[in-house]
């Protein structure tokens, strides 16, 4: 979990309401992050840049604009551009997490996920290991 | 109970609920199937909704509903590439992973 006086905050850019609740609520009552949240890549990329979140948790199928193309529009912009982005996705094969790593990503993350295992998951793969 | 034991209780009986309006709709779309084939869109759509059995079941506590949930997602995409007469049959395989998966959300959570 975030260590004492060290709290994250993590941007969610998640299109599906549930999924994006469960995810902020248990990145802050398990993981003892701050979270902000947005429903689609848009709202994403100007919440990136008025929050400066430390890390991006970024679903991958979204309608209107998916995750590697929010990737792309964060990585364009300075001020953003240097804010690791862990993808979120429900597709498990080796070829699409290493597609998307490939693209810039910090990490991938499959879901279905495990609340309980979340906030140190995104802690592992920020401290460089996982994938 | 914890503060996140509450809340995932609240969001595992939201998951429950929506569940059975999406297995509602999944049967909808497979009886169109099963009469006349699905639209493209429409084919779209219960791949949307596998989809979602498929990311969430495992996050809610039910393992087994994203196992199934992907392999329906994987007809789905069979029945793009099937003749319309084909259609029928993978609808009927479909309409049994829709069975499996009630079944599954009656019984308790992981």
């Amino acid at each position: 979990m975030a260590d004492a006086g060290v709290c994250l905050k993590i941007l969610v850019i998640e299109d599906d309401r549930d999924i994006r609740e469960t995810i902020s609520t248990c990145l802050v009552e398990v993981g003892g992050f701050q979270t902000v949240e947005a429903d689609g890549g848009q709202e994403g990329l100007r919440l990136a840049l008025a929050e400066k979140p430390d890390v991006i948790l970024l679903d991958v199928m979204m309608p209107t604009m998916d995750g590697p193309t929010t990737l792309a529009c964060l990585q364009a912009e300075p001020r953003t551009g240097g804010i690791p982005v862990i993808f979120l996705t429900a597709k498990a094969l080796t070829s699409e997490v290493n597609r998307l790593k490939e693209l810039g990503a910090k990490g991938v993350l499959v879901k279905p996920f495990d609340p309980l295992q979340l906030p140190s998951q995104i802690e592992e793969i920020l401290a460089g290991g996982g994938q | 109970m914890t503060g996140w034991q509450s809340s995932a209780e609240k969001f595992r009986q939201r998951f429950l609920a929506r569940s059975g309006e999406v297995l509602g709709r999944v049967r909808q779309l497979l009886a169109f199937a099963e009469a006349d084939g699905l639209s493209e869109d429409a084919r779209l759509e219960l791949t949307g909704h596998f989809h979602f059995f498929a990311g969430a079941g495992g996050t809610y506590g039910y393992e087994r509903v994203s196992e199934i949930g992907l392999a329906g997602e994987a007809l789905c995409e069979k029945m793009g590439a099937a003749a319309a007469c084909r259609q029928e049959t993978v609808a009927a395989s479909l309409a049994e992973l829709a069975d499996r998966i009630e079944s599954e959300l009656a019984g308790p959570a992981g």
